[in-house]
């Protein structure tokens, strides 16, 4: 494909309805990336572990935020599939200005981006939502299937990583742009609904408002029970085993022309490295 | 200076000599040039001592640096040797002294490290100058520096329970605090603190003047609390000044830091590449943060504060208040606000060729005087027609204004205006330079804080320790 070709995705025929657009967002609660993963017993040890928005799901929240407010009105709905900590993320983008969350319970669960896709799919259908926007990876595991899989069990078109994004004036196709390799970018026109996963640099994530947080408290939260919507579905992938990887040197990457990066490079033996 | 004196340090330690180009880099601080004729960059303190005994002996000034961040020209000579301590990091201890937790550090641990490992053995070390990433600790005791927090933690003197100090001609003195001591909270006013009790207290804030501070405990607290930051928009610097008034003085309000962002100061924070959209109305901030125990104790506080920022700002304005309530969105509020100070000296040393530059203020007075000493300010500035701003610690009474000035001429009126800015904050009550120290660009300020009495005792202080002025020289006196 070369530089600017469109082509259409035109997989559903039905419009959005300008004043009620049903925003939804797939929402994963991860470590924060700072985190120094321990592993006791076979498995992930939690006890120390931050937990933060999956970062690329703050560019999804933007994204249908800005959508309701440019659309006059509608709903953002967040669905996100984890244990009851996950609550606490929900409220945070609940004070960014999403209206409502609906968690669907994992506590007892062994999941698969193919199990975990199953639930969240089962939970937006009934939502019946115009468009959803997710994080183009999360990056715990980084397996980048989970919204994927929404889309196809919802039969809906899905894009992703998108960079930019935006709607045409009915409010029933989208225009995204999304990067290939060798700096090409696809521009695809899509109609809605569709599933799009985000890629940092689509837009920059506001942050919580005092107002916000103080109404957040009183957002309506729905929990939904995993196990009811998986419906004795199981998942394809079995771990087998956590093993952390060997330790190796660290590396510096520096970047930048070859004239700021060997400047820099030279500030780096200089000051960090101490050897010249 | 006899040439073959620096040749013969070379071949002791690891020197770079005046013709080596590597030099240049501990030629500067933030604010001044100078023209060292050597730097030893210490390997370890052995190495510091026996440079400072060989220094003593062939009576060669030396200058102490951390990481060069000063305001002042503190660490940055015209003569003699620099002495880094770039190279002596690491944290010795993280124990009990007397009964409390206390973390030993060597002199060139960088702040966020001995905060960070503070963090991981579970305590809490709460003075962080906005430089914290690049400065060192052993240099933030001799500035006895403060930090954001300092609203409600006080500078690093209250923290600083013993030092390793070595003299010029390299003595040792093991200076401590009684278990029982309560050093002072004030912040600095210029040179040495007066009224000491215990020479420990000389030493923090010396400046270099006094000896080598080799290693350094400090008190640690308990917990690491948890706390919210929070960007208050105003519609104008005077609202925002009131409001950080009432709130100084309230009773009921206890934040951690409380902060100045002014109109001038915001045009900046908005260049940063992450800073978010602000409502137009929005002109001066007021940064403050929140300590809280627990989810409901947190409601409580944003409550509290809504409600108060509801009377004191305008409607729309107070909708667009921020908070961080996570690691990534708290340590983003701060680098927004770090990006004023380091954007503003970048813009201002390219003047420096043509004679201009940035002057920085360090003055402070108390509270009930903010609301007159910022009008003064504003009222001058506006009167010098060049561009300025305030920001900073006004919480504790203590603004530092910046005036950009192109050229040699227009640095002398700022200068002129500094001195009668630090004339009026001293008729006040308070001081001529909080917590940067005055160095050697601001030693003028001395005379105008103390009376010749007091900088005559200063003299015989500093004569005591150092009795051929080889230490620092420059600073605080001529
Ligand atoms: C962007 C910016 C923000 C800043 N924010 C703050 C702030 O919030 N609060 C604040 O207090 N300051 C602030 N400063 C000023 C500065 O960072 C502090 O004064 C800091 O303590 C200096 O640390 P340094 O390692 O850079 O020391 P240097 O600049 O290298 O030295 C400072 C002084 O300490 C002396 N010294 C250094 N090491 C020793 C030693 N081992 N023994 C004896 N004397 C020694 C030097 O001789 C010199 O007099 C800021 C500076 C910048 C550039």
């Amino acid at each position: 494909m070369s530089r600017g070709d469109r082509f259409l995705l035109d997989l559903s025929p039905e419009g959005g309805d300008e004043k009620n657009m049903k925003i939804g967002v797939l929402l994963k609660q991860v470590p924060d990336t700072a985190t120094k993963v321990k592993i006791v017993n076979d498995a992930i040890d939690e006890s120390e572990v931050k937990w933060v928005i999956n970062p690329y799901d703050e560019y999804a929240v933007e994204a249908a935020l800005r959508l309701k407010e440019k659309a006059g009105g509608g709903e953002v709905v967040i669905v996100t599939a984890g244990p009851a900590r996950a609550v606490e993320t929900m409220r945070q983008v609940l004070a960014m200005g999403a209206d409502r969350g609906i968690r669907i319970d994992t506590a007892g669960l062994t999941l698969d981006p193919y199990t975990t896709a199953v639930m969240l799919a089962a939970a937006c259908k009934d939502e019946q939502f115009n468009i959803i926007f997710a994080g183009k990876q999360a990056v715990d595991d980084d397996c980048a299937q989970v919204h994927i899989g929404v889309a196809e069990f919802l039969q809906i078109p899905h894009v992703s990583p998108i960079e930019k994004f935006e709607l045409n004036a009915d409010l029933t196709q989208a225009v995204v742009e999304r990067p290939v390799s060798g700096g090409v970018k696809e521009v695809i026109e899509v109609k809605l609904p569709a599933v799009f996963g985000c890629e940092k640099g689509l837009n920059e994530p506001r942050y919580a408002s005092l107002p916000g947080i103080m109404k957040a408290k009183s957002k309506p939260m729905k929990e939904l029970s995993g196990r009811d919507l998986l419906q004795g579905k199981t998942p394809l992938l079995a771990q087998s085993q956590y093993a952390l990887p060997p330790e190796g040197r660290k590396g510096k990457m520096i970047s930048g022309t070859a004239h700021e990066a060997a400047k820099e490079l030279v500030r780096l033996l200089r000051e960090e490295a101490k050897v010249v | 200076m006899n040439k073959n004196v620096f040749s013969d340090l070379a071949e002791k330690f690891d020197t770079i000599l005046k013709d080596d180009a590597r030099i240049e880099t501990y030629r500067e601080d933030t604010m001044f040039r100078g023209d060292p004729d050597a730097v030893i960059r210490a390997r370890d303190e052995t190495d510091v001592r026996a440079a400072m005994k060989y220094c003593f002996v062939s009576k060669i000034p030396m200058t102490f640096c951390g990481s060069r961040t000063s305001m002042t020209g503190a660490s940055i000579p015209t003569e003699g040797v620099v002495i880094s301590t770039e190279r002596l990091e690491g944290i010795i201890d993280i124990g009990e002294h007397q009964g409390r937790k206390t973390i030993t550090t060597r002199t060139g641990t960088i702040t966020a490290a001995v905060q960070k490992a503070a963090e991981e053995a579970g305590f809490y070390f709460p003075v962080a100058p906005t430089s914290r990433d690049d400065c060192r600790i052993g240099a933030n005791v001799a500035t006895n520096a403060t930090g954001e927090d300092s609203f409600k933690y006080g500078p690093i003197r209250a923290y600083t329970r013993r030092l390793k100090i070595w003299l010029a001609d390299g003595t040792e003195k093991i200076l401590e605090r009684a278990a029982s001591e309560k050093p002072s909270w004030d912040r600095n006013r210029a040179g040495y603190v007066l009224d000491w009790k215990n020479p420990i207290d000389l030493f923090v804030g010396s400046e270099g003047t006094l000896g080598f501070i080799a290693e350094v405990t400090l008190d640690l607290l308990d917990r690491v609390p948890h706390y919210f930051s929070a960007l208050a928009p105003f519609p104008t610097n005077r609202k925002a000044l009131e409001f950080i008034v009432a709130t100084a003085q309230s009773t009921d309000l206890k934040p951690r830091a409380l902060e100045l962002v002014d109109a001038s100061a915001l045009d900046v924070m908005r260049t940063h590449t992450t800073f978010p959209r602000l409502p137009e109305a929005a002109k001066a901030m007021v940064y403050f943060k929140q300590e809280y125990q627990d989810e409901a104790d947190r409601d409580q506080w944003l409550g509290r504060w809504f409600s108060v920022l509801e009377k004191a700002s305008t409607p729309d304005l107070v909708t667009a208040v921020l908070i961080a309530d996570t690691q990534k969105d708290r340590e983003n509020f701060r680098l927004w606000r770090h990006h004023i100070p380091s954007t503003v000296n970048e813009r201002a040393r390219k003047f420096w060729d043509a004679g201009g530059g940035k002057v920085g203020s360090d003055w402070w007075v108390p509270i009930p005087k903010l609301l007159e000493m910022m009008d003064f300010f504003y009222t001058h500035a506006d009167a010098l027609g060049l561009p300025y701003m305030a920001y900073a610690h006004v919480g504790s009474g203590h603004p530092h204004t910046n005036i950009i000035c192109a050229n040699a001429s227009e640095l002398k009126k700022a200068d002129e205006l500094l001195l009668t800015c630090c004339r009026k904050a001293v008729a006040l009550g308070g001081g001529v330079a909080g917590e940067h120290g005055v160095g050697k660009i601001h030693r003028n300020l001395l005379s105008i804080q103390h009376p010749l009495s007091a900088v005559a005792k200063m003299r015989r202080w500093k004569e005591e320790y150092d009795p051929l002025f080889l230490l620092g020289r420059g600073n605080i006196f001529d």
